[in-house]
């Protein structure tokens, strides 16, 4: 509540009228007592003042008052105004983007019950020089889950498993369709917390073997199919040939451990499945008990792990990790956020320098206004806070218009959302953001608001006024030269990160995959175990559809694989090599190779070169002598000095127990199976034949055609001759083996897209600093510039020495930068690929650049000094 | 009167508040009427700063212990009248609590021989 002033000026009044009334009642004449009476109350203006100041609304008008001449000051130089808004904003908004990705990866809510409590379970295998987290076998999670049971406070409220990989034909319901699904435990809907919509969810009863077989579908699914029809639930769907009763439908937000999983049954693992070992497939998530932490829940597991090295007496000696299920969800995004928060964290720095800057040149023009206030009595605290809103208001308009930046960028940061998250999990300014954006404004207003408002205030009024107000204090000159040090240091840490980048996107496109990418389509079809059982009927079934498709004009060849190169990103077997010591019994064999299945035609119709023996042939059966091919890093790496031909390897724990050995008929080319940014490892193709006696998960499943035209165009061709020979048989998808390729990239090139685009924001910037500085030294020496012109020193030569005077500050920064950019190399090590983070080439380039840019933000204002005319700048001194 | 105003004992920091509240729990007053009440009831011995006077009705309005009101005076002119505020009068049995604990301290170091007296407040009179 706010009193008027006026309101207590008539208390004065009528405080002295009642005194004078009071003084005439006691007898004193009429004039002397009002006299008198105005006397003994003393200075009322001092009085009204100090009513005034120490009244609570005083910081509110002073505010108002701040702003108003804020906004007149700021007004009246539009242009300098412009491009303070417009650095600021463009340093809070990229902030704001990349905040409002890391809060929907890292803050925001997931779909589930207090999702803080939801941890993933891996084995560690680091001991054998495998991943430290791997997907558990079977066996390790029977066992932890009763360990856990048996504990007296158990650490975790439940375990549940999940296998991921299966794939479901969808058939008597119109075109058969193939839907990816995924087994899971009892309890898993029960641990994620995950209610349903409509219906009930797989429950502990319906996981057994032998349990009446039931289907939950995705709430995505259920739309799309069935028109979200709740009469859906109690009704009957073919999977695979198995008739399962849907008891209900979740919300589509189950996408671990991948993305677009439809519909969940339970896992039901038979007693020989719970006991498997070594083949370690399962995601498993717990749920932490109430205050049990994630340190307790890691010493839990390590007694898990003891125990269960105990049960198996010379076992395998895997550790065992706890993950939060966030960090496995933003796992893939992570290091590239840190890395993103790092560099807007330094264009913003760079901004705030250039602003800091820009009102610097500012406050030395007005040092005058301030040394004039000063002098009339106004506090310098005053003054501050006068300065400081300027500032904020500043911070407040770019960090508005920076929010609108933001919201015109999400688009393009939304690429970086990991896939697993949940469906239609977008980018968004809400009000985190927005918080978030607040707070940094008000952040950076002090950041590049507080120097240069203490070095304008500090000057004394006397000394300021006598000058004319034309020189400007020491001090400024060295924050500004700081300031240009500091930008350059920031942007060559920039520069560097974004050339190590570029180089390693080079290197990266230089890769050979050891394939062809072009005229390749690929078509998924996965075979139900229901409608193929027997190995013979699905190998019936792979050599007819071959057939078939090499006779499609268009088509060049065809072949099966297991898996297409790059799409399935695990799969690699141990093997043992025959005549040579099998690992200690119980220990995991520690040779590992990629492994893929393919039919004959696959090495020519991909072009993977043949470098040594035969190729697979259709001579290669189910009852001929048992044939692999390797790569020639797996050549090179286990028969160094000798053809591998013939030699025999064995699959499985020891030689003895396995399989009976396979003959090395060939060595091929090497080809990035699994990623193209890691190095070339050991991999081995066996014939689709013996995939085919496998389980249902080493079932070639990816038909690859080599085209003439465009390879899409033959979709439709493939789908005739797929239902020309089961019409039941479901086409999971068409790709091409270039998108296939490019999706590889795809992350890297947001990556280093965002990563360029910071680094030349931070260069302009920087160059716009420097021009600045420059601007404002050569306006300072003007005078000195002029004496020494008079006194017979060449145009040239006054240019030369503001350049001088800059330049110490640019190459100091150079220096910093060059140093803080070989301390922070381990941080960027891992993104880059055939360069290394000290790169000597990168290096010079991005110094040459950053001198480059420094001369030509120099010149044009340095060049300034040359026409400085010496009678002008002495005589206005 | 004003010649005897060098005299008089200038307040002590702090009491003002403590006055101004015991005046106003005689019923409402205005502001000169304060500064008269402090001075008559003090028997002309304290005098009454204008200069505060006013800064400390405001500070007291301002934190609630009295509320003012404009009104007519008994000579028929307009006046701002403070009163007593609930608040104001638990602030002042506070206040008038301690003042008497600091006298009583004061006046056992002053007088040590008056006795073993407190200096915390008991019961009746001080």
């Amino acid at each position: 509540m706010k009193r008027d002033p006026s309101d207590f000026d008539a208390e004065v009044e009528s405080h002295i009228a009642l005194e004078t009334d009071r003084l005439i009642a006691e007898g004193v004449r009429p004039n002397e007592a009002a006299l008198r009476a105005r006397r003994t109350f003393g200075n009322v203006t001092r009085v009204r003042e100090t009513v005034y100041e120490s009244g609570s609304w005083v910081w509110r008008d002073q505010l108002a008052q701040d702003v108003r001449y804020g906004l007149r000051t700021l007004c009246a130089k539009p242009a300098l105004t412009a491009i303070a808004v417009l650095t600021l904003a463009l340093g809070v908004g990229a902030n704001t983007a990349v905040f409002s990705l890391f809060d929907t990866v890292l803050l925001a809510g997931l779909p589930f019950r207090e999702p803080a409590r939801l941890v993933a379970l891996y084995e560690d295998h680091t001991a054998l020089g495998g991943p430290a987290f791997v997907e558990p076998a079977p066996a390790s999670y029977v066992a932890w889950k009763r360990d856990n049971a048996q504990m007296t406070q158990p650490a975790f409220e439940g375990i549940a498993a999940l296998d991921g990989f299966s794939d479901y034909d969808l058939t008597g319901r119109g075109e058969p369709e193939q839907v990816r699904g995924a087994a899971v435990s009892g309890n898993l809907f029960g641990v994620l917390g995950l209610r349903p919509i409509v219906g009930r969810t797989i429950q502990p009863e319906d996981d057994r073997p032998g349990a009446e077989p039931v289907v939950v579908l995705g709430e995505g699914y259920w739309r799309r199919k069935f028109g979200a029809d709740p009469a859906l639930v109690g009704q009957a769907l073919t999977l695979n040939g198995i008739r399962r009763t849907v008891i209900g439908a979740v919300p589509g937000a189950l996408q671990i451990p991948r993305p677009d999983t439809e519909l969940w049954v339970p896992l039901a693992m038979t007693e020989e499945q719970a006991g498997q070992r070594f083949n370690f497939y399962l995601n498993v998530l717990a749920r932490l008990r109430p205050g049990v932490s994630e340190a307790q829940a890691r010493s839990a597991m390590k007694v898990f792990a003891a125990n269960l090295l105990r049960a198996f007496p010379g076992a395998v000696k895997m550790g065992t990790g706890v993950r939060p299920l966030r960090d496995v969800l933003a796992s893939s995004v992570r290091p590239t956020l840190n890395l993103l928060l790092a560099t807007v964290g330094i264009v913003l720095l760079i901004a705030c320098a250039n602003v800091g800057q820009l009102l610097l040149a500012r406050g030395a023009g007005r040092a005058r206004e301030m040394a004039l206030r000063g002098a009339l009595g106004a506090q310098r605290g005053r003054l501050l806070r006068q300065l400081l809103t300027e500032s904020l208001l500043l911070a407040v308009a770019g960090a508005i218009a920076g929010t609108g930046i933001a919201a015109a960028a999400l688009w393009f940061l939304a690429r970086l959302i990991p896939q697993n998250f949940p469906q239609g999990t977008t980018l968004a300014i809400n009000l985190p953001v927005l918080a978030y954006t607040a707070v940094l404004a008000l952040i950076t207003a002090v950041v590049f608001g507080a120097g240069p408002a203490l070095i304008s205030t500090r000057a004394a009024p006397a000394s300021v006024l006598k000058q004319g107000g034309r020189s400007v204090s020491a001090g400024g000159g060295r924050l500004r030269g700081s300031l240009i040090t500091g930008e350059v240091a920031l942007t060559i840490l920039l520069l560097a990160a974004a050339g190590l980048l570029l180089r390693s996107y080079f290197q990266l496109h230089k890769v050979e995959p050891g394939y062809r990418t072009g005229s390749i389509l690929i078509a998924d079809t996965v075979l139900s175990p229901a409608g193929y059982a027997t190995p013979e009927r699905r190998i019936a079934y792979y050599q007819d559809v071959l057939a078939r498709t090499a006779r499609l004009p268009g088509v060049i060849s065809a072949a099966y694989s297991s898996f297409a190169p790059l799409i399935m990103k695990r799969g690699r077997m141990g093997f043992l090599i025959e005549g040579r010591p099998d690992p200690a019994p119980g220990q995991h064999p520690t040779q590992m190779a990629v492994d893929r299945w393919v039919s004959p035609g696959y090495l020519p119709t991909m072009s993977i070169p043949l470098l040594e023996g035969r190729d697979f042939s259709e001579r290669d059966t189910a009852s001929s002598p048992h044939v692999v091919l390797i790569n020639q890093t797996m050549a090179r790496t286990f028969w160094p000095n000798e053809s591998p031909i013939g030699k025999r390897l064995a699959f499985g724990v020891s030689s003895s127990q396995s399989s009976p050995g396979y003959s090395i008929v060939g060595v091929m080319g090497d080809t990035r199976e699994i990623n193209l940014d890691r190095k070339p490892e050991s991999e081995l193709f066996l014939p689709l034949v013996s995939g085919a006696f496998g389980p249902p998960f080493l079932w070639p499943r990816q038909l690859i055609l080599r085209t003439m035209g465009d390879p899409l165009g033959q979709t439709e061709s493939v789908r005739r001759v797929i239902r020309s020979v089961d019409a039941n048989q479901p086409i999971a998808g068409f790709q091409t083996m270039e998108d296939v390729v490019g999706q590889e990239f795809t992350r890297r090139d947001t990556q280093l897209i965002l990563i360029c685009a910071f680094a030349a924001l931070a260069l302009l910037l920087a160059s716009v600093g420097l021009y600045g500085l420059i601007s404002c030294t050569v306006a300072q020496m003007s005078s000195e510039i002029g004496v020494r012109m008079a006194l017979g020193a060449q145009p040239g030569q006054a240019v030369g020495m503001v350049m001088r005077r800059t330049f110490v500050w640019v190459g100091l920064g150079l220096l910093v930068g060059l140093v803080a950019a070989g301390l922070l190399a381990r941080f960027v090590e891992s993104f880059l690929f055939g360069v290394r983070a000290t790169d000597p080439v990168t290096l010079a380039g991005v110094v040459a650049l950053m001198l480059c840019v420094a001369l030509a933000a120099s010149w044009l204002p340095a060049s300034r000094a040359a026409a400085v005319d010496p009678i002008r700048s002495l005589r206005t001194d | 009167m004003s010649t005897h105003d060098a005299d008089r004992l200038p307040l002590m920091q702090g009491t003002l508040d403590l006055l101004i509240l015991r005046i106003l729990t005689l019923g409402p007053e205005h502001g000169q009427g304060i500064a008269r009440g402090i001075q008559t009831r003090s028997q002309e011995e304290l005098l009454v700063e204008h200069g505060s006077l006013y800064p400390a009705l405001q500070r007291l309005e301002a934190e609630g212990s009295i509320a003012a009101e404009w009104g007519t005076s008994d000579n028929n002119r307009r006046a701002r009248y403070y009163r007593l505020t609930p608040r104001g009068r638990k602030v002042l049995a506070l206040e008038i609590t301690r003042w008497r604990r600091l006298v009583a301290a004061i006046g056992n170091i002053l007088e040590p021989s008056a006795g073993p007296k407190t200096t915390r407040e008991t019961t009746g009179e001080a």
